[in-house]
């Protein structure tokens, strides 16, 4: 096991470094010159010349890249060229605020999802199945802004129980975990919706597979009734690829949920890489882009680890 | 009557209640998110109301505004001042004092100015405002000897290029020294650059984007980057009657649609950036006030006066006649505009000329007759260079499909060509277009950052924007007076007289000047009017009973 994941983290440095060569490159082949949004639109051409010799963006783009390369190893990840700030800090203020929100929407995800894909898989044909999928198809196909919009609309500016975006009461002396809940609940809610149809049809298909199998149909040739069935036999092992959805999932909610976090003004990092994107803020994106491809290698080894833990057939090492 | 801590309004109705200790996963990544906490204890008598809350579009990039770049922003008016300012009370660009006690003395034929400092202005760490400060805040950023030289990325040199020294006089008198004569130099002064820190903060090395050294009515309670910001009012600020309101927040909230419904739904007081459509259907809600910002915007389109068929005075005017502004303005911005019959806007005050110049207005006959005249009987085809859009630009690719319908009818083919903002602009600015769409906000309230920036032979690209060449000795001695004085009785005629020439020469298809929007509680009370710069300005006077 332990000889498989120093593989894992050895093979990720290739991929690290095409992801950074990705990162600086299609940025700088945009076209797009961050120095003409950082100015005011009557700044003379001297004013302009001066700010990007400051910045250093007046040097050639391979002797930029290999400076950053350099820093990078260093474990420095540079400085925005808007605020000013140490990209990692930057980066570290947004991304616990996108862990919370795309770890509960996982969650939501799989709480609405699972049983709605076994409810399907295990009706199949009925009334309850074409129900089940015809509402996870609909959850699927809907615009995550236009639901997010309208659930703001309904909750609250009509009936006010929630608030309609932020992370917390911001004017508010102490911030409470519930109040914070109350703020993450309408943007987890709009995230989970397509997840959530996307795992229980993915239950549905996994299950019907394994309901299929000779084991399964012995435990019911023991006389085990179909909740045991289901739940202690077939579940189990329609839980392998679903285990792998989840962790590509999670790893794109991580690399910052950035619709989602623009109509509810969540303070993440997706809201941070667009914004930085526009201003052409190439350190902030650059680094976002290394630490989303990170997380996301990250969650996707923790699947493959979790479906060791899941299947005793599959050993590492 | 100050509130206590304890005694502020929780807002929301209590059925949210309900629904605390909803999800308990929110425990681990909110201890990590959740950063200073407390508040200053510190109150002040007068304050009047509750809390308000602002909605605006974008984050302060940093504290102070110098420790950052890109736009302006909403926060400024409320933490900073500089030496002078514009007038907030009645929301004009008038420049009136603002660190110093009056305005300056102009000495030594406009090389030199002489301010007074107040004597009861401090900085919000309680330190006082002198002329050392400020002088040594100025010679910090152009005295590349100075030993605190290397503070700050200084992206305010341009700004400083005519500034030679700073002296402190004595404690509250403060002279600073023009390299050369700058006649914009007053409204550059209610900049940040001329906002000064202590020189204490300096020595300690402060971090000015997340540390508040400012000396404006509020200062900064407690900033979440990315979400919000909350100031509270400043004890020691010299105005007794600014800074009504305790606490003032600003919540950020990109999304527009987002904003307006937390404003219908109370949560914040107070939103920016919105459009026509929006503030139309807001006039409806009887809790919302919407409030219309005439602003010194001009949105028109360059035509390079070197290049065929536009050399050509005729079709220059043809293209102008050609086109149906108050139907643009109605059709495709909703009526957010005024027409604009000259460079500068209404809200330049004596600068503004739209009474006095040529008027083009719509006569497609005389627009054909001219392009005949001018041996283009046939029309021509041509290429309209626009951008696909940017805060600032209304809607250029809408505009541009309405200015081709328009030409279309006398004959002219046009195509369209959107690029991504900053590849446009370059491109612009390089002179490479013939023909090119482009809003413009001068930065200041001289009539110099529009006319003498874009009409100035001297200012041709590459390195500048005059982009549609024109180079007329008339103009360049007209816009040379202007901008060479300070005299009132000078002054103002030369750059009317300026446009006048300019209008006739027809180097801009002249468009229109953007009405911006937005809306506040209507419960809001000591706001009168929006200030056309945008930047928030006489809300620091609003509170909310």
């Amino acid at each position: 096991m332990t000889r498989f994941i120093i593989g894992r983290l050895i093979s990720t440095i290739p991929v690290l470094l095409g992801v950074s060569l990705f990162a600086f490159f299609v940025l700088r082949l945009a076209p797009g010159d961050p120095v003409m949004m950082m100015m005011p639109a009557d700044s003379t051409q001297a004013e302009i010349e001066e700010l990007r010799r400051e910045l250093g963006l007046d040097q050639p783009v391979l002797v930029q890249y290999f400076a950053w390369l350099r820093q990078i190893l260093a474990g420095n990840f540079g400085t925005s060229l808007f605020t000013s700030q140490p990209v990692l800090s930057e980066i570290m203020s947004r991304f616990p605020n996108t862990l919370l929100l795309a770890v509960t929407a996982i969650i939501l995800a799989i709480v609405l999802g699972m049983p709605l894909g076994i409810i399907a898989a295990t009706r199949r044909g009925t009334a309850v199945d074409s129900a089940s999928m015809v509402t996870s198809v609909i959850g699927w196909s809907m615009p995550n802004f236009w639901l997010g919009l309208i659930l703001i609309m309904v909750f609250g500016v009509w009936l006010r129980w929630l608030p309609t975006g932020g992370m917390y009461d911001m004017m508010a002396i102490d911030r409470t975990v519930g109040d914070v809940a109350r703020h993450l609940i309408l943007p987890a809610l709009t995230l989970a919706t397509a997840h959530m149809a996307y795992i229980a049809r993915f239950t549905r298909s996994s299950l019907l597979e394994v309901l299929g199998q000779d084991y399964v149909r012995t435990a019911r040739a023991k006389g085990l009734s179909e909740w045991l069935v289901v739940m202690r036999h077939a579940l189990r092992n329609s839980l392998i690829p679903i285990i792998s959805v989840l962790g590509v999932s999670l790893g794109h909610l991580l690399g910052g949920a950035v619709i989602v976090e623009a109509v509810f003004s969540w303070p993440g990092l997706g809201t941070l890489l667009v914004q930085s994107i526009s201003n052409r803020d190439f350190p902030i994106v650059q680094g976002g882009m290394l630490f989303a491809a990170i997380v996301f290698i990250f969650s996707n080894l923790v699947a493959d680890l979790l479906y060791a833990a899941v299947d005793p057939r599959i050993r590492y090492g | 009557m100050t509130k206590s801590r304890t005694e502020l309004p929780k807002r929301g109705p209590s059925r949210r209640d309900a629904l605390k200790g909803g999800v308990s996963l929110a425990a681990f990544s909110a201890a990590s998110s959740l950063v200073g906490l407390g508040y200053s204890t510190v109150a002040r008598a007068a304050t009047r109301g509750s809390p308000i809350v602002l909605g605006v579009s974008a984050e302060a990039n940093a504290i102070h505004q110098v420790a950052a770049a890109g736009a302006s922003n909403q926060m400024l008016p409320f933490v900073q001042r500089a030496l002078l300012m514009y007038d907030n009370v009645n929301a004009s660009y008038k420049i009136v004092p603002g660190l110093a006690a009056e305005m300056p003395e102009i000495l030594d034929d406009g090389l030199r100015f002489r301010f007074r400092i107040r004597d009861n202005a401090y900085y919000h760490d309680g330190t006082k405002v002198t002329a050392d400060a400020l002088a040594n805040w100025i010679m910090m950023q152009i005295d590349e000897n100075h030993p605190h030289y290397d503070f700050l990325n200084w992206t305010t040199k341009g700004r400083m290029r005519t500034v030679a020294k700073a002296v402190a006089v004595d404690e509250l008198t403060l002279d600073v020294y023009m390299s050369e004569f700058n006649a914009a130099m007053l409204d550059w002064f209610t900049e940040h650059q001329f906002e000064g820190v202590p020189i204490s903060a300096v020595e300690a090395g402060a971090d000015l984007a997340n540390e508040d050294y400012a000396a404006g009515p509020y200062k900064v309670a407690r900033r979440d980057k990315g979400n919000s910001t909350v100031l509270e009012r400043f004890d020691d600020f010299y105005l007794e009657e600014e800074g009504v309101a305790p606490r003032v927040g600003f919540r950020i909230i990109p999304e527009m649609n987002s904003r307006v419904a937390a404003l219908e739904a109370g949560e914040v007081d107070w939103i920016d950036s919105i459009t026509a459509e929006v503030a139309q259907s807001l006039k409806d809600n009887p809790n919302v006030t919407v409030k219309e910002r005439k602003t010194l915007y001009v949105w028109f389109v360059s035509m390079d006066m070197r290049k065929k068929p536009f050399d050509d005075l005729r079709v220059r005017q043809a293209m102008n006649y050609a086109v149906d502004k108050e139907a643009l303005i109605r059709d495709v911005l909703g009526g957010a505009a005024q027409r604009s019959y000259s460079p500068l806007s209404p809200q330049f005050g004596d600068y503004y000329a739209g009474d006095v110049v040529k008027k083009y207005d719509y006569d497609p006959d005389k627009a054909r007759a001219l392009l005949a005249e001018a041996g283009y009987a046939d029309g021509f085809k041509t290429t309209i260079y626009t951008n696909t859009g940017r805060a600032g630009q209304l809607k250029p690719l809408e505009m541009s499909q309405f200015l081709q319908a328009n030409w279309r009818d006398i004959g002219v083919d046009c195509e369209i060509e959107a690029l991504e903002w900053t590849a446009f602009e370059q491109r612009r600015t390089a002179g490479e277009f013939a023909i090119a769409t482009r809003g413009w906000t001068p930065s200041t309230g001289d009539p110099d950052g529009v006319l003498f920036q874009n009409f100035h032979s001297s200012m041709v690209p590459p390195t500048q924007r005059n982009v549609c060449f024109l180079q007329d000795p008339e103009v360049d001695r007209l816009l040379e007076l202007g901008s060479g004085t300070l005299d009132p009785a000078i002054r103002p005629q030369a750059f009317v007289d300026a446009q006048k020439r300019i209008v006739d020469l027809a180097p801009w298809v002249f468009i229109c000047h953007e009405i911006a929007y937005e809306a506040h509680n209507a419960a809001l009370e000591g706001y009168p009017a929006a200030h056309p710069s945008g930047w928030g300005n006489s809300l620091t006077y609003a509170w909310k009973p």
